[in-house]
């Protein structure tokens, strides 16, 4: 019997795939590399954006550490960065090319990728009581675009010209010309290619999302059964099938100005002793489509790490969450507004002011949803029943700093406030906490809560709660301080602040965001040293170890394809029926019938 | 070499020191009948205990900074400017509103997760909503987020739509890769048109006029012959393509100075003669206290941003176009000085967009004075015309090449 699905029929067929289906052996190459089960490519992707997020952060160490001791040497620049740091001390360029990647490795490897390619592919079709994507074979390729595009990025980094180094948001003309600044040679081109590949994957991916949700759901699981976690995927995939199209427009026409002598972006140059040949470009026009897709993608990797909060917080606290068609539409609030927010970026970019005006009335408007999300998340815990595991610990933890990155965000949205702190550390310090931390806090609960549907075992709680406590303290200590820099007018992007004397009395800052860091750094050893360990030995999974209601602690702990041997459940009940009072257990699955006080109120109802 | 691999061994050997105790703990989890995943009551009581730590922690970050840096002085000093002056208010505002509602949601948030830990034999609260409890935090948090929309929207139109009195003062900012030049109207109040393709080394903002026009096109004119004799001279490949791509730029400035030239048969290019040009090797330029000053910022190369931080003045300088910022500066170097009760202190103008590696190190020095100090100052630099060496003749073989040259 064939044992991969590739049409919808397959997946929708309820009887397909009986108990004998796991004891069919596949290959090595189709298992575990060119797999098209959504469980193993959902590994892939954490795996893969593990990998990356470690390298942004030995990134961003090294470039914290110049920031706090200004030209000093370090034995890791000189070791890691070769001809870029002689002795110790890192090049200018190759400060910026760091903050560049930094920036493009956790935006899109990290948060875009490794959170939506690896829970919405987890738990899609789990939730849902499906046996796969509709198209196993474009979730796939998904992953193998996502692979391609990696590679190319990686290697750019060891060009001889160095890597991008125009910022992640590569603005135009500083992207566009090698002679502006070294990294906008090879290593743009790279950026770009890999840019391209990126968009592919994370299209097909979030076709493949929005297909599932729309057209596969098991019997009984209407939209408005859904957990909170899907309707989050399902909308952060729909902001990505929209918007991802115009970077690629973007990196496109940037291709185009950089190679071909069009003049889309670029008017007026003159640089290295020579008058280029272009005129009548924009470079605004750039940052107009760049941050068409920017906001959004603010929202594409922020909204899945809501959702699984909100997954977790329910669960761990015993308790529905609270308001749940309210906290759907905020979430379509967010998502709507988040398209016609782009210009809060561009406030003072010569941008008309009184467009500048409109985007502060509707960036402004973002902070309703937002409050009454995370007042419905502080309602859930009230007279819970918490159980603190890890993964609990992160959701909460993701709340706080959803809840302190976003206010600080009503002072950059709004516009005469941001002629000052427009491109200062206080944007630096804002989108870190409410879109930097917040989303990988969203990945750790993830990995925390749904390790035993990944890898079928247990993962260390006082190793875990080890890591949350120093990984929660330090993130405070890191961001926190950044905000007074500033309001200071510290800009970012700086490679050191020694040229300006007013600020000499605010170094002490930078010291203790770095020391921070490094010790906030270390303490993810701790949870990939966890992650590695439970891998193999950690104590095997039962198959419902948090009491969860939803179809994924249904399903046996042994990856099957298919999911389920025989019979996919069918749903009754919404998700959150915990603590119902007058039932033995705090939790009825959604797989349960209705008791029959139920059917009679729903009869009532009707 | 031994200290590699005494750090090796070090951290192997306690790596598996840490995988054997998770091992002994588990199994003696299992011995005891307990699951090693549950989270047990002391556990989850540590926990609720760091929990309710984290209140006090967010309340110490807000007071410690805050003391410390706002109360210090160690932010921006007041406005120095009239628009800023209302910035500064409805900054003000902002972080009060936003400063409460940071000190009272976050601790319901952690106080909460403390207080309803998990209990032997506790159960929760089916509470699954509350059309009332969810109006007031949608209304409350709707009606103080409209009238910021609207208080700030007032101030924005104000820095940007306010019609400004009196005498203004324009000035240009331009920037480069890494540097700022400041150029003033001088008499007659008009900027002198200017042009990328008219820059040269006594000509850094390519300004127009008819004596600056023949001269470019004559020195253009000799780097083209240079060009073209270059290359008639057999280079090796990787010259070559470098000398074409020189080339055709040549061919293309050449055009557009022949339009020029062309134009100024019609049009006097004069305002630029009068216009006094601050280079950055001065390092500062002077605006007078009191009067409107309208900034016209222009890039040479890249996107740079002039930031004048004190002033509450942020404005891209993108090459290509042309971008402005009116503000009034209310207070003088002098007095900002004796305010801080520092000597040294100085109003800076910096670029606050990425722009290459000296990004770090962009900045020129704003001195802001009285009307009359001002004049004074204006009236000592020369103007561009009187700054530039006597005309060079151009030699006649010069001017037949560039003559031929016009007519591509």
């Amino acid at each position: 019997m064939a044992t991969t699905i590739t049409t919808p029929t397959d997946v929708l067929e309820h009887s397909a795939h009986a108990a004998s289906a796991h004891h069919h052996r596949e290959p090595f190459i189709t298992k575990y590399i060119f797999s098209q089960d959504h469980k193993m490519i959902a590994k892939q992707f954490l795996v893969t954006s593990i990998f990356w997020a470690f390298v942004a952060l030995i990134m961003s160490i090294i470039f914290r550490l110049q920031l706090a001791w200004p030209g000093q040497g370090f034995v890791i620049t000189e070791m890691l960065m070769g001809k870029w740091g002689p002795d110790g001390v890192l090049d200018p360029n190759a400060y910026l090319s760091l903050v560049t990647m930094h920036g493009t490795i956790m935006v899109f490897f990290v948060l875009t990728a490794g959170l939506t390619g690896t829970y919405a592919n987890l738990l899609i079709p789990l939730q849902l009581g499906v046996r796969d994507m509709v198209n196993p074979f474009m979730n796939m390729l998904s992953y193998w675009f996502f692979f391609a595009s990696s590679v190319v990025m990686f290697i750019s980094l060891f060009v001889e010209s160095g890597p991008a180094a125009a910022g992640w948001t590569i603005y135009p003309p500083l992207s566009a010309l090698p002679e502006a600044i070294p990294g906008s040679g090879l290593g743009m081109t790279l950026w770009l290619v890999s840019m391209a590949l990126f968009i592919i994957s994370s299209l097909l991916g979030g076709l493949n999302y929005v297909a599932t949700v729309i057209n596969c759901r098991t019997k009984g699981m209407k939209m408005t059964r859904m957990p909170l976690t899907i309707w989050c995927f399902m909308t952060a995939a729909i902001l990505g099938i929209l918007s991802f199209p115009v970077l690629f427009a973007a990196a496109l026409l940037l291709i185009f100005d950089r190679s071909f002598g069009t003049a889309f972006f670029l008017s007026d140059i003159y640089i290295n002793g020579m008058a280029l040949e272009h005129t009548g470009g924009s470079p605004v026009l750039f940052q107009h489509l760049f941050w068409f897709l920017g906001h959004p993608e603010v929202y594409i990797v922020l909204l899945p790490a809501l959702g699984i909060a909100s997954e977790i917080i329910s669960t761990m606290s015993r308790k529905p969450i609270f308001g749940y068609r309210a906290m759907v539409a905020s979430m379509f609030a967010i998502a709507g507004l988040s398209f016609i927010v782009w210009g809060h970026h561009m406030f003072v970019t010569g941008m008309d002011p009184f467009l500048g005006s409109v985007f502060t009335f509707t960036t402004l408007l973002i902070a309703i949803p937002s409050a009454i999300k995370a007042f419905n998340y502080i309602t859930t815990l009230w007279k819970g029943n918490i159980v603190l595991s890890p993964g609990m610990l992160f959701a909460i933890g993701i709340v706080s700093l959803f809840i302190s990155g976003g206010l600080t965000g009503i002072i950059l949205g709004d516009s005469a406030l941001d002629i000052t702190v427009h491109h200062t550390y206080f944007v630096t310090a804002h989108f870190h906490l409410v879109m930097g931390i917040a989303t990988l806090f969203g990945i750790i609960a993830g990995v925390y809560h749904w390790f035993p549907k990944l890898y079928g075992r247990m993962m260390n709680n006082q190793l875990g709660y080890v890591h949350f406590w120093i990984t929660m303290v330090c993130a405070y200590a890191v961001f926190w301080p950044m905000h007074y820099l500033g309001l200071a007018g510290v800009p970012r992007r700086y490679y050191s602040n020694t040229a300006f004397p007013m600020f000499d009395n605010l170094q002490d800052l930078n010291v203790i965001i770095t020391v921070a860091a490094i010790i906030g750094g270390l303490a993810q050893l701790i949870f990939l040293y966890n992650f590695i360990y439970s891998i193999f030995w950690g104590p095997k999974a039962p198959q419902n170890p948090w009491r969860g209601t939803t179809l994924e602690w249904t399903a046996p702990v042994e990856h099957i394809h298919g999911n389920w041997p025989g019979e996919i459940p069918e749903v009754h009940r919404w998700p959150y029926d915990y603590s119902i009072e007058g039932e033995k257990e705090d939790f009825i699955p959604q797989n349960v019938p209705l008791r029959e006080h139920e059917l009679k109120e729903a009869a009532k109802h009707h | 070499m031994i200290n590699n691999i005494l750090f090796i061994l070090i951290t192997v050997l306690s790596l598996l020191t840490i995988s054997r105790i998770i091992a002994v703990s588990n199994l003696i989890d299992t011995i005891r009948g307990r699951k090693p995943w549950e989270v047990t009551l002391k556990e989850n009581g540590i926990n609720a205990f760091l929990c309710l730590m984290m209140v006090f922690f967010g309340w110490f970050l807000y007071f410690y900074f805050y003391i410390k840096y706002v109360r210090g002085g160690l932010l921006l000093p007041e406005a120095a400017s009239l628009h800023g002056k209302d910035i500064d208010v409805l900054s003000d505002v902002s972080f009060t509103i936003i400063s409460v509602a940071y000190l009272l949601v976050q601790p319901f948030l952690w106080y909460f997760a403390f207080r309803y830990r998990m209990r032997p034999e506790g159960r929760a609260y089916h509470f699954a909503h509350n059309t009332r409890l969810e109006m007031v935090w949608t209304i409350v948090p709707a009606i103080i987020f409209c009238t910021l929309i609207f208080y700030g929207l007032k101030i924005w139109i104000k820095v940007f739509f306010s019609e400004t009195e009196g005498d203004k003062l324009t000035v240009e900012l331009y920037a480069q890769q890494f540097s700022w030049t400041a150029r003033y109207a001088g008499s007659d109040k008009k900027l002198g048109e200017a042009n990328y393709c008219m820059i040269s080394d006594n000509n850094q903002l390519g300004i127009i006029t008819p004596e600056t026009i023949d001269e470019q096109i004559a020195k253009i004119g000799e780097k083209y012959k240079a060009v073209l004799h270059a290359l008639d001279n057999f280079p090796d490949p990787a010259k070559f393509k470098e000398l074409k791509r020189e080339r055709e730029l040549l061919t293309h400035q050449m055009k557009v100075l022949s339009d020029l030239k062309k134009q100024s048969a019609q049009k006097p290019f004069a305002d630029g003669q009068d216009d006094i040009v601050i280079l950055p090797a001065v390092g500062e330029f002077h605006i007078p206290v009191g009067r409107p000053v309208e900034l016209k910022m222009r890039s040479q190369d890249v996107i740079h941003s002039a930031y004048l931080p004190h002033f509450r003045v942020h404005m891209y300088c993108s090459p290509g176009s042309i971008t402005t910022f009116t503000f009034t500066p209310t207070i003088t170097t002098q007095e900002m000085r004796e305010k801080l009760a520092k000597e040294d202190f100085d109003f800076l103008l910096y670029c606050n967009n990425i722009c290459g590696s000296a990004h770090f190190n962009m900045q020129m020095k704003v001195i802001v004075e009285t009307e009359e100090q001002f004049n004074l100052w204006l009236s000592q630099q020369k103007t561009f015309s009187a700054s530039r060496a006597p005309a060079n003749s151009v030699p006649a073989d010069t001017a037949k090449t560039s003559a031929q040259m016009a007519t591509l």
